[in-house]
């Protein structure tokens, strides 16, 4: 598989927080002995302390302690050599996020390609040159290589994401439906992946001007949100999705007059429909009651404004 | 729960030892007298019921079931905010735009104010 365990949380305040236990990531990387000898004894070279370390690496360069980041990266490339495909892509991170101004990141830009050009099968290269290509404000450009990576590595369901994510960007909702759908080709127990690609064909449905075009989008939208509840429990993005779309596709069956076959019987969309309702309405109560553990916040508050306008 | 879990493994387990050691006994005095006596029922019992207690005890202090169902374990790891391993597939780190975090991040820290962060 293709997934890395390193998450990168998207709170600013869990950033911060991984970053303050620089120190003590720090000391535990450099006491790890890489000499043969000792190597075998010593208990501290562990995966999970070097995953700590670029998790910490990715913390550091985002809350701007930059020596910190550094030094994460020397850790990295003492232990895995400087020539290691990983470390290298890190390093290329720690230079893009330290770089002065536009001039320092197309010489980074510059050095990218010309790895790539040694070495053609370099994925984590690959990578951040398309990322820095999009941090450039060249989206079509990181298309353009993303669709040529995609092409040579198929099964990189991290690409595929992205390569969706960036479509979406441009506008070009069908082409990222088309790549998400790969990616749920490769993990189809992703419920997430579900979930996302039901916003997707909502936002089609939506967007849409053709009646026909709007049904399908929406009656796959209604689909794909019915599998991620199917796939997790209590799904709180599933079901809010899968209200807003069921509804709306009962919207557009009644204005189209009902002359049309309905995919979906209007009597099983409107119990979807309150299927979700009564399932928003308990994990609100749930998340609200004071058992409920802190964070996603701001999604039981968009949930409640959602029931609140759908009752008034 | 646990306390009373131990316990009845505990006397299970002495009452086990209790039961092979009179079953022994008996064999031996048997033997001794040349009689081949049946073992008694109650040894027999003691041994059928110390066995249960000790399983009791066993299948209640052991830890709650975890889901087999991978819609179950799905739902615990959103509610309970445990690593939801596909979450990567939506953040994914390879492509991140570390430029445009570091703003966010140095937006939010001047919105927190200078006490908080630093």
């Amino acid at each position: 598989m293709a997934t890395t365990s390193t998450t990168n949380p998207s709170d600013p305040a869990a950033v911060l927080r991984i970053a303050q236990k620089a120190p003590s990531v720090l000391a535990k990387a450099s006491s790890v002995s890489t000499i043969f000898p000792a190597s075998i004894f010593s208990s501290a070279d562990s995966t999970e302390l070097w995953q700590d370390v670029e998790q910490l690496l990715y913390a550091c360069l985002r809350s701007g302690d930059d020596e910190s980041a550094f030094l994460c990266v020397e850790r990295l490339s003492d232990r895995f050599g400087a020539d290691n495909e990983r470390v290298m892509a890190l390093r290329g991170l720690y230079q893009e996020a330290v770089a002065k101004d536009d001039a320092a990141l197309r010489t980074i830009l510059e050095d990218y390609t010309k790895v790539l050009q040694e070495n053609p099968i370099h994925v984590p290269i690959h990578k951040r040159r398309i990322a820095l290509l999009k941090s450039l404000g060249r989206p079509q450009d990181a298309i353009a290589g993303l669709v040529e990576f995609v092409d040579s590595f198929p099964t990189d369901i991290e690409a595929w994401c992205e390569l969706s994510d960036l479509y979406e960007s441009q506008g070009h909702i069908s082409q990222a439906i088309f790549s998400l759908e790969e990616a749920v080709l490769i993990t189809p127990h992703a419920w997430n992946l579900h979930a996302r690609l039901g916003e997707l064909e909502y936002m089609a449905g939506t967007s849409s001007s053709d009646h026909s075009e709007i049904r399908k989008h929406l009656t796959q939208a209604v689909r794909r949100f019915s599998r991620s509840i199917e796939l997790c429990d209590d799904y709180l993005r599933g079901f809010y999705g899968l209200k807003l779309a069921s509804e709306k596709l009962l919207g557009a069956y009644s204005s189209a007059k009902a002359n049309a076959d309905s995919t979906i019987p209007p009597e099983k969309l409107q119990q979807l429909s309150r299927l979700a309702t009564s399932k928003l309405e308990a994990i609100v109560k749930e998340r609200t009651g004071p058992r409920s553990s802190a964070g996603n916040e701001s999604e039981v508050i968009a949930v409640q404004q959602l029931l609140n306008s759908s009752k008034g | 729960m646990s306390v009373l879990s131990r316990l009845l493994v505990l006397v299970g387990l002495l009452s086990l030892f209790h039961a092979a050691y009179s079953a022994h006994e008996f064999s031996v005095l048997s033997t001794k007298y040349h009689k081949n006596a049946p073992l008694p029922l109650d040894i027999k019992l003691e041994t059928l019921v110390s066995v249960f207690l000790a399983c009791l005890g066993l299948v209640w202090g052991s830890e709650p079931l975890k889901p087999v169902g991978w819609n179950e374990w799905a739902g615990e790891l959103e509610r309970d905010g445990g690593a939801n391993p596909f979450k990567s597939l939506e953040e994914r780190v390879n492509f991140v735009d570390i430029r445009a975090q570091r703003r966010e991040f140095a937006t939010w820290a001047r919105q927190q104010g200078p006490a908080s962060t630093r």
